[in-house]
Order: C-alpha cells, then structure tokens, then sequence
C-alpha cells in the first residue's frame, strides 16, 4: 500500500502528523504533542472539527473522537484543519504514514475548511513557506514525492516562493492549489465517504511545474475566489457556541437550495447526515440532579435602630455625647465624625490655611466614643442624620448653648434644616480656648409621610432641654402623628475639666475581655 | 499622693518602655524556617487558579499537619464541588467519582495504555467553570492543578497514570475539590 | 545566662510569634505590600499591649458584615483576602460593589453598620486594615480550622449582637492561651530595667526626659555592650539598639510628664500599688507616643503607591535623622553617632557573619567611612530635595485644586502674605454651620482666585518654580500623564502632609539641635573611643 505522510504547513514549522487513534467516544478529540499527555491549545478546536454536529470528520468517517499526535505544537489558528482532514481520510484508507514509517510521497498542506469541505484562505503564508523551505529541500533530496496543497487564493505566494524548487523540473514536487477538500481527496485517489462526491467539475489537475503553469493557476485562484466569496463558509467564530446554538446558526446561515444551484455549490449540511448511521454519538451523561449548595435560609428583617452616638472624650478639649439607648426601632440614623488638623498643625492651620483635615469617626472603645489625643487636635466635629430611605422626610434642629446651663438659659445658637427628603448635617467647628463648657443637642424629626414645623411645634421644640422630661411627652405626642423625634446631645469641655473613664476591666481570665454591652454612659463631666 | 503618682509614673514608665521594646523585636522577627504561611497566600492558592504559589507555601502543604488542617478547611469553604473518597470497589479502578451536581469520569486512552482521560462535568451551576482542581489524600497533602477552559460544560484532561495527579484522583480515599 | 522569661522569648515559640507578624509584613495583595508600616506597628502593639479583645468583638462584626453585605456565593474570608491591599478606600469600595445586602446591613460613608435584632454595632472602614491585619493573625497563630469554628455561629441566618460578642469572647480567650505560650506576661517582660535603672541612677533627681542626654547613652553602651548580653534579652552590644532604647525612653518620659502636666494624673492603672497597667490606656499611650513616626512612615506609603518622593537612600537618611522633636532636643550627638558608627558596627558585624578570620584590626582602623560633617552635608542636602518635592507636590495639587496646595505655599514660603485667606474676624469663635468645612472652603476659595489672578505676584512666580521643579524631576509619579490620575493626586496630597511635617523637623534639628556642636572635634574623640570599643567588642587580631 502506498503510504502518504502529512504535514501541515504552520508559521512555526512544518508539523508532521504522526498518529491518529480512535478514543473512547465519551472523550473529546485531542491533538498531542509526540504521543505524551499534552493536549495541545487546539484540541478544543479539533474536537469542534471532527465531532457532529459541527465537524466534517464524524459526519464523514463515522467516529467521534479521535486522538492525533503531531510532532510540534501548534498553538492557535484553523490552517491545520486541511492537513488534518487529508490525514483522517488516509487513516481511513489505511494510507496514513503513522510515526516512522517509511513512505515515498509526502503531502504539506495548509488550509482552513469551511463545513461544506470548501477551503478558505490562510494567512501568514510569508512565514510558514520560509520556515518550510529546508524541510522540503531535505524531503527533495531524499526523492520523496512532495505535493504542497494550499488554497487557491494563497497559490501565487506558495507558487512564486518556491519557483526555484519547481523550475527544477524535479518530479518530486508539486504545488497544488485547490478549492475544496474533495479535490484533494481526488488527487489522493480517495474518495469522501459518507455523503455523495461533490466535485467541482471544472476544475483541473492544476500542479504547479514551472513558470508556464502559473498564469493557469493565477486565474483558477481568480475564479475560485469569486466562488468562495458566493458561498456559505464555515466561520471560526461559531466554533465557540454551543452545540445547539450552533445547529441553529447554521441552519440560518445556510443557503437557500436556489443559491446553491445557482452557485454549483454542494448542499450544505446543518447537522448530521440523514441516513448516515452515527453509531458513536456520546452516550448520555447520566449525572444527578444539580444541588445547590445550600442557600442560607431567609433572613430576618430588622430594621434599623438609630446608630447610638457615644460619649466622648478628649484631654485638650473634651466631647462628651450621652450615648442613649434606642427606644423604639427606627428608620434613622445620626453620625458623628471628627475632623483632625494633620499631624504638625493646629486647628487654626486647618481652618485658616485651608489644610485638608483627617475626617474619620470617633475611635470606638466599646459603646464608648473617644474623641481627641493632645497630639492629633480636634478641630471640628460633623453631625449627619440620615434616614433609612432617601424619600424620608426630615426636619433637623441644632442647638448650641455656650453660655450657660441649658437648663437655665436659651440656646445661643439654633440651626434648622427641613422638613426636606435626604440626610441634614451640621458642621461645629471647636474653638482654641474654651473657659466654658459648651452642650450641644441635635433634634431630629423623621417621617415617611411629608410634614410641617409648625409655629407650636417650633415652640415645642423650643421648650425641650437636654434630659428634660418634656422630650418623652412630646415623642408621644409626635408618634400619634407618625413622627419621629430622635435626639442626642454631646458636651464640649475645657481641657482643664477632661477627664478619662475607666475601660472595661478585665474578666477573670485575665486577658482584658471586652464587652461593650455592660458598660452604662459614663458620669458626666466634672 | 506625690509617692502614689511617682509609683504610677515609675510602672507605666517601665511597663511603655518595656512594651516598646518588645514591639521593635516582634516587628523585626523572621518567619523563616517556622512552617507558618500567609493566610493570604494559602487563601490565593484556593480560589485563584492563576496564582503561583510561593516554596513555602508548597513546602508547609507537604510537612505541616496544621496548615494541611487549615488549608482543607479552606477548601471546604471555599470550593465549589466537593468529591468525597469513593465507596470502597472490589478491585480495579475506579471509573468516575460524583457528588450532587459533579461527576468526574475516567477513561483509559487507546492510543496509549499509560495515559487516562478525565472528564469533569459541572451541571449542578451551568454559569461556574471550575478553574482549578484539588485532590487531598489521606496524609494530608494537596495536589493541584489549573483546569483548562470547559469546553460545552466539560473540562478534559490528558493524564499519564503515574502521575501523582492521576494517581491521586484514581485513589478511593482521596477528596477532590473544584473552585 | 538570661533569666527563664528572657529565655523564653529568646528561644522558645516567642520566635513563632515573631514570625506571625513578619509574615503579615511581608504579605502582599495586587503586588504590593498589602498592610501598611502603621497597620503592622498597630497590630504589634494591640498583642504586646494584649488590648487585642476590642479589636477581636469588632473583629467578629466585621466578619458579619462581611457576609451579610456582601455577594451571597461569598464567605466573609473573601473580604479580608481577596479585596487588595487593606487600605480603607479598599474596604469601602468593597462594600459599595454590593447591592443585595442583608437588610439589617446598611453601608454608610464611613462605616458599615448591623442592625442587630438586640443591639446594633457599626464598624469603620478606617479600621478595617488593622482588623484585617488581626484577621491575619489569628489565621496564622491560632490557625485557620479553630477560627473559623469560633466563627461558625455566625454563618447559619443572621445571629443577634450577643452571639457575636459570645464568639469574640471565644476568640479572644484563645489567643490569651496563646499569647500565654508565645509572649510573656506584662509583669515579666522587665527586659528595660538595666538600662531604666542606669538612667535613673545617673538623674540627679527624678528620671525625666530631660535627664537623659547623648552621655547617658554613650556610657550605657561603653559599660555594658562587652557583656553577654542584658539580663533582660535587650541587645546592648550594637550602638544601635541602645540609641534606639534611649529613644523610646524620652518619648515615653517625655509623654508622661505632658500628661501629668496636662491633666495632674496619667490616665494609666487600675492599681496603683501592684503597678498594673490597662491594657487599653497602655495601648492608647503606645500610639500616641510612636505618633512622630508617622510622617515618616506616610512618606513610605505614598513611595510604595507610585509616587516617588524618595528613593531608598534618601529614606534611609531622614529615618536616621528623625526620631521626633523630644529624641532630637535631647539626644542630638547620639543621633549622628546612631548613623556614623551604628553603620559601621552594623558593617562589621556583617563581615563577621559572612567570612571566616577576618583581618578585624585593619577593618576596625579603617572605620568610620563617613563622618559627621558628611552626614549634616547630606541632611542640609536633604531640605533642598524635600523643598524640591514640595515644589512638585504643590504643582500637581495646585493644579487639581486641592486645598493642600495652599499649605505647602505657606511651609515653602512662610512670608507669602496670603493673611486676607485667613478667618473672618466676624466670625464667631464657634464655627458651627450646616456646610462642611466652613472656613476652609471660604479660604479655598480666596486662595485659588488669588492664585489664578497673580501672575507676577509671589503666588504667580510660586507657581512657576513648582512647574519647573515638577518637570526637572524624572521619577515613577511624576510624568505629565500620571498627576492627572485621581490616584497619584491623592497620593501626592498625602505626602503633602507629610512632607511639610518632615521638612519642619528636619530644619529644626539641623538648625536648632545640632547647629552649635563642634562637629570635627567630636568626630576625632568619637573614632577613638568607638574604635577601642569595636576593638574590645570584635577583637583587634588579624585572623
């Protein structure tokens, strides 16, 4: 029997074909590199190529899954699918040249083939006749036959670069343009199983010997390529879609029965042939129901409770807030955050030369917000209320007393915000010198449903001193009315009066246990 | 009261200075030669296919019983696919091993008797490509290897049997996990 | 021979406690350092301190959040381990990339916060790398496997505040078990008393940060450095180490006399008799008083985001040269003896390690290879890079219109006369507004329009100078196309900060603490003296 060794043609090298083995039909196709447990980068590409419904070589020889083993790697690109495709038609027939043996001709081809086994145009052909160029002076000298198979639209680059080895006169080397794999299987003396020939019928044994043949094959290349610009090809980007998706896309894609006639093209397959046994499609794949790992169950919900601002504490100048206890759960949070002046400078840096101040929250020590170190300055503490929804409605009172008790005097300070929807917030900047304490309250009132400040409500509001018992009275009053009154108060002493708290003690264990929940507000400032 | 505020002075004076000090000698240690690793590493190691992992990290995975501990924790937690040993066959190899959602297949090659296919199907989340693929064994090492890209719902692999790869997944008694 | 607790922390698992933290120093994430210097010195002193049961509750919470505010298919080690380098950006853009929270998890601006059923608890992004830190931590020292078994009552639905704080309880009392195997108790870690007990004896009266001068040290170190090593575990055979404990001494001296000044008490002991000390309030005194070493250590961390602002050299340099305002009023020769000498010995104690038999008396002969007159040159050398790196820092904030340009015109210029940018007058002492940053948006304001209307003005020739000096410089950061990156911007705002607090140490202890000392004459008496020291320390044999 007269063996044929392939080669395919790549910009890396010729790549021999070395075997080709029928797998368990359950595998994917592979390509490996010289027989080792390396599939190589296109062997997802095979398996498209050869497995039903996307591939030719199942449709055509029956198998799904085979193995090839090459002799480099070939990394990316479809140009081996001809080469591949020779070499399953020759394994087929018994006449593929598998690993070492001994064969007289030699095929190189390169070429990507469309579904229908029409050939497509390659590129990088400067590269792969350059890196070929010694592997066929050797394959010549041994007098091996070489017929270089390439499509037709890349003829004249392959016919032009390897002129000298042809106007040789040698018999041993071809070139051969063609359009289709069928006409390749012709000049192997093969035919394609499977389906009925479909051969283009004018076309020639167009080889390539010599200067005279190259104005014949430049024009079959003209022609062949206003045919293949009519057809229906077989584009790599489907290769990546799923089976199924595929099946339908190509059916899409498909010509119409006139365009084939009209084209004299082969009537494209869009699945697997009818009547042709298929008898190694996969087997089912049999695996249990998909399980989730199990989801968390519902969680639930819990509304918001007002963030508890803390007491705090400094030693220049100390802020203290009374951290209170939620009462009832609500949709509203106030945040406290600190500005500091930027190690080395002074709060009236900050402030006057514009340095951009460290903002961060107070440092928490438990339940206890601790605000200041005589090193890192306070300059300025910010207040945010916020409602859990933005479409909440909120009016906001700032109360500042400088002065003298709140219990006894007017606040000297009173800044309003609202109603309005969305957060309000206030900014105190704390001064240099304090020779007072300064108590500060924040009031704030919360809705879903818009509302008024009216004239006896300001006078509510009004009358409502830090740790009054006018505060719970009037948060009934409101509640009726679906309002909210949330407030908080925080103290800013002189940094003679600072004084520190004592931390959560240790619990018997030694190992300075922390727990929050038992510590109660600290006393109040000397 | 000056006494009790000198001696209050005199212990924080002793007890900063001394914390000081202790702080430069922690903070100027060596984790070299300790068998410890960085969580965030061991972390990577799980859940980023693409992360090479450090010689000390393999090198306590392959020694350190506690950070074999904690890493199949890790991998617990963190895994997608978990593959319990296999129920105990009479004899032979095993031919494929499954959990809810997960199966993995073992098919000889034909081509070459030396080397196996494996086949790894995830249908229990169609959106997760298992990327990387651990096998744990008894004595508490970890094999790992990054998984190619899944090809319609199925990862293949190539493997010759004597592989400590193929080995270990052929082994009833070793876990597999996916992430 | 040491004491058993010395010998404890020598050579027994203190050295695994050790390596936790280097490995947490040595951790990277998106190939960079992922904890900062601050972070780790933090973490270091919560475990010293053992004031580690806070962070361990707000720990735990954080880990709530972490599973309950983020993605349902991710566990809460997603957070800590997969979110990048732990900066506070970081967490809070972690945060923010959720949409499907919990309902009892609500993400604010500055905070996560839990809607416990019984109680809530709120969680700050600033403190979230130290968190992660601890996280870190307890992987590595109490291992991954019991951790996440004390955590796993937090995983099933969302547990109340009190479950919570039961498992932080939990975790806490491990890693008191094991800092009892791996770190000695407070009361034993004495390892300071030699050098404390030679200062107070030389103080005339009470030890103070006054009474400790460059003598102090140079004596401690020429009494002691030939013996074996301190009784306590300290190293006082390197020059270094001793300089390095003097240091911390007036720090910590000097902190508790502002204390006591400031407020008549420290705020520190439970009791006073046993000498017991808070952990918290220790903590809290540990940070205050390491505080001058942030500049330096933000310089760092603006390096190693891709700006620049000194080469490794360079940093070398300040960090021998800062050690605080106190470290440099009270011990000025020490520190240029710490660089020229602490050099010298650190190289030989190198050439000891790496060869054989060494020609130690020509090694010794041949040293110092610096002196001090060299090491000022370099520091005056760099005030100019510093001025320089101001100039460029103030070109890209200036042209972002960052507030920061506007300080570093007044600390490279502090004549400019921008006096109507300061406060209004009218304005009462209480800044309280609803608008943030009262004064200095107004300021802001003023000193832009200033800035673009000046073009002949000092403002105006300023700006030319910091064009000039941004493009003469030709290093990561500082190309055209990377200061208009937000990124680099903020980090040449952060390094704005602290490059106006290093240059103004730097010239004070060039200008103020070490400007009247006879440089030359003490370069001459000094090689001797440490010569002879090296001598007795290392051998004047030829090997």
């Amino acid at each position: 029997m007269n063996l044929v060794r392939i080669i395919i043609a790549t910009t890396q090298g010729p790549v021999t074909v070395q075997r080709i083995t029928e797998e368990d039909p359950v595998v994917n196709s592979v390509v490996c590199l010289s027989g080792k447990a390396v599939a190589l980068a296109i062997s997802p590409a095979y398996d498209a190529f050869v497995r039903n419904p996307t591939g030719v070589i199942q449709r055509h020889y029956g198998h799904p899954a085979f193995r090839v083993d090459v002799s480099e790697k070939i990394d990316e690109g479809y140009s081996w699918q001809l080469g591949l495709f020779a070499a399953h038609a020759l394994y087929h027939s018994g006449q593929l040249a598998q690993q070492d043996q001994a064969c007289a001709r030699t095929v190189i081809a390169t070429g990507e083939l469309d579904r229908d086994l029409n050939l497509l145009a390659v590129s990088g052909n400067e590269e792969k006749t350059a890196a070929l160029r010694s592997a066929i002076e050797a394959l010549v000298e041994k007098s091996v036959a070489v017929t270089l198979v390439v499509p037709k639209q890349n003829a004249a680059h392959w016919i032009s670069h390897f002129s000298d080895l042809t106007d040789r006169a040698s018999p041993s080397i071809e070139i051969l343009p063609i359009e289709t794999a069928g006409q390749l299987l012709d000049h192997l003396g093969l035919s394609l199983p499977g389906q009925p020939q479909h051969r283009k019928p004018a076309a020639p044994q167009p080889t390539a010997r010599g200067k005279s043949s190259w104005l014949a094959a430049a024009l079959v290349f003209l022609i062949g390529a206003v045919a293949v610009a009519g057809g229906s090809s077989y584009h790599p980007q489907l290769k990546a879609l799923s089976d199924q998706a595929l099946g339908s896309l190509q059916a899409l894609l498909a010509p119409s029965p006139s365009e084939n006639a009209a084209g004299e093209k082969p009537a494209p397959v869009a699945g697997p042939t009818p009547g042709l046994a298929d008898p190694a499609e996969k087997p089912p794949r049999a695996i249990p129901a998909p399980v989730e790992k199990p989801a968390p169950p519902p969680q639930p919900v819990t509304r918001p409770t007002p963030v508890e601002s803390g007491p705090l504490i400094a030693e220049r100048d100390v802020l203290v807030a009374s951290r209170r206890p939620a009462t009832i759960a609500a949709p509203l949070r106030i945040e406290l955050s600190e500005r500091r002046a930027p190690l080395g400078f002074s709060c009236e840096e900050a402030h006057q030369m514009a340095i951009e101040a460290q903002v961060r929250p107070p440092t928490m020590r438990g339940a206890i917000a601790l605000f200041g170190k005589a090193n890192d300055k306070l300059c300025t503490v910010e207040v945010l209320a916020k409602a859990a929804s933005n479409s909440d409605h909120v009016f906001g009172r700032y109360q500042r007393w400088t002065q003298g008790r709140p219990r006894d005097t007017e606040p000297d300070k009173v800044i309003d915000l609202g109603p309005r929807q969305g957060p309000v917030s206030w900014s105190v900047d704390i001064p240099n010198q304090l020779s007072r304490p300064a108590v500060f309250q924040i009031l704030i009132l919360s809705s879903n449903k818009a509302f008024e400040v009216t004239d006896q409500m300001h006078r509510r509001l009004a009358s409502i001193r830090p740790g009054s018992d006018q505060l719970i009275r009037l948060q009934n009053r409101l509640r009726a009315d679906g309002i909210k009154l949330t407030t908080r108060q925080f103290r800013i002493l002189p940094e003679r009066r600072s004084r520190t708290t004592r931390p959560p003690q240790a619990d018997a264990t030694g190992a300075g246990q922390f727990q929050p929940e038992r510590l109660t507000s600290p006393p109040s400032a000397r | 009261m000056a006494e009790q505020a000198g001696t209050t002075k005199q212990h924080f004076t002793q007890a900063a200075f001394d914390a000081l000090l202790t702080t430069d000698r922690l903070m100027a240690g060596t984790a070299a030669d300790t068998g410890l690793v960085s969580p965030t590493e061991m972390y990577a190691y799980a859940v980023d296919a693409s992360h090479q992992p450090s010689p000390g990290l393999l090198d306590a995975l392959n020694t350190q019983a506690p950070v074999q501990a904690s890493f199949r924790r890790l991998l617990n937690n963190t895994a997608r696919y978990h593959l319990p040993q296999v129920a105990a066959a009479s004899s032979g190899d095993i031919e494929q091993r499954e959990s809810e959602g997960c199966k993995i297949a073992f098919r000889p090659s034909r081509a070459n008797a030396a080397q196996i296919y494996v086949i790894i199907e995830c249908i229990g989340d169609t959106s997760f490509n298992p990327a990387v693929l651990f096998v744990c064994a008894v004595d508490g090492t970890t094999n790992r290897m990054e998984l190619p890209v899944a090809q319609n719902g199925r990862i293949q692999l190539l493997l010759e049997r004597e592989s400590d790869m193929a080995k270990g997944l052929l082994d009833i008694k070793t876990e597999v996990y996916l992430k | 021979m040491g004491s058993p607790e010395n010998r404890f922390l020598e050579e027994g698992k203190s050295a695994e406690l050790c390596a936790c933290l280097q490995i947490i120093q040595e951790t990277t994430a998106d190939d960079s350092l992922k904890y900062s210097d601050k972070t780790c010195r933090e973490l270091a002193r919560l475990i010293v301190c053992r004031n580690y049961a806070p962070a361990v509750l707000e720990l735990c919470h954080l880990v709530v959040g972490a599973i309950y505010g983020g993605s349902h298919d991710q566990r809460y080690e997603a957070l800590f381990f997969a979110s990048g380098p732990a900066r506070a950006g970081g967490f809070r853009a972690w945060f923010a990339a959720f949409t499907d929270q919990h309902k009892a998890i609500d993400i604010g601006r500055q905070e996560i916060f839990i809607s416990y059923a019984d109680k809530p608890f709120a969680v700050t992004y600033g403190r979230m790398p130290l968190l992660s830190a601890l996280m870190e931590f307890l992987m590595t020292a109490i291992g991954y496997a019991p951790l996440d078994e004390t955590l796993s009552p937090l995983l099933g639905g969302l547990p109340s505040h009190k479950q919570v704080s039961d498992a932080a309880n939990d975790l806490s009392r491990q890693v008191y078990s094991y800092l009892g195997e791996h770190l000695p108790p407070v009361q034993e870690q004495r390892k300071s008393q030699s050098f404390l007990q030679f200062a107070s004896d030389r103080a005339a009266a009470e030890l103070a940060a006054a009474t400790i001068n460059d003598d102090t040290v140079l004596d401690y170190w020429m009494a002691h450095a030939d013996g074996d090593s301190d009784d306590r575990g300290v190293d006082v055979k390197t020059y270094r180490s001793v300089f390095r404990m003097a240091a911390h001494l007036v720090r910590v001296l000097r902190y508790a006399e502002d204390q006591y000044r400031m407020n008549g008490a420290l705020p520190i002991g439970t009791d006073f008799e046993s000498g017991e000390i808070d952990p918290g309030d220790l903590e809290t005194a540990l940070a205050e008083i390491e505080l001058p070493d942030q500049p330096l250590s933000a310089l760092h961390n603006v390096v190693s985001a891709g700006v620049k602002i000194t080469n490794k050299r360079e940093m070398e340099r300040l960090q021998e040269a800062l050690h605080g305002e106190d470290v440099g009023r009270a011990l000025p020769k020490s520190i240029l003896r710490n660089a020229v000498f602490g050099d010298a010995q650190a190289g030989l104690v190198q050439a000891l390690r790496r060869a054989g038999p060494l020609p130690m008396a020509q090694l010794i002969a041949a040293l110092p290879d610096d002196d001090y007159q060299t090491r000022r040159k370099q520091y005056s050398q760099m005030i100019d890079h510093l001025q320089q790196m101001m100039l460029a820092s103030f070109h890209v904030l200036a042209r972002a219109g960052k507030p920061l340009a506007a300080s570093l015109a007044i600390a490279l210029h502090p004549d400019l006369d921008i006096s109507d940018l300061a406060q209004d007058p009218n304005e009462p002492d209480w800044g309280d507004s609803n608008v943030v940053s009262f004064h200095a948006e107004n300021a802001m304001a003023r000193f832009f329009e200033r800035l673009e209307a000046d073009d002949n003005g000092e403002l105006g020739k300023l700006s030319g100078t910091a064009r000039t000096a941004f493009k003469s410089i030709s290093r990561q950061g500082f190309s055209q196309a990377e200061m208009e990156r937000a990124d680099i911007v903020e980090q040449f705002g952060k390094a704005a900060i602290a490059l106006i607090a290093v240059h103004k140490e730097l010239s004070r202890f060039l200008n103020n603490h070490i400007a009247s000392i006879d440089w030359d004459q003490l370069i001459t008496v000094d090689t001797t003296l440490f010569r002879s020291q090296f001598t007795t320390l290392y051998g004047g044999q030829n090997g």
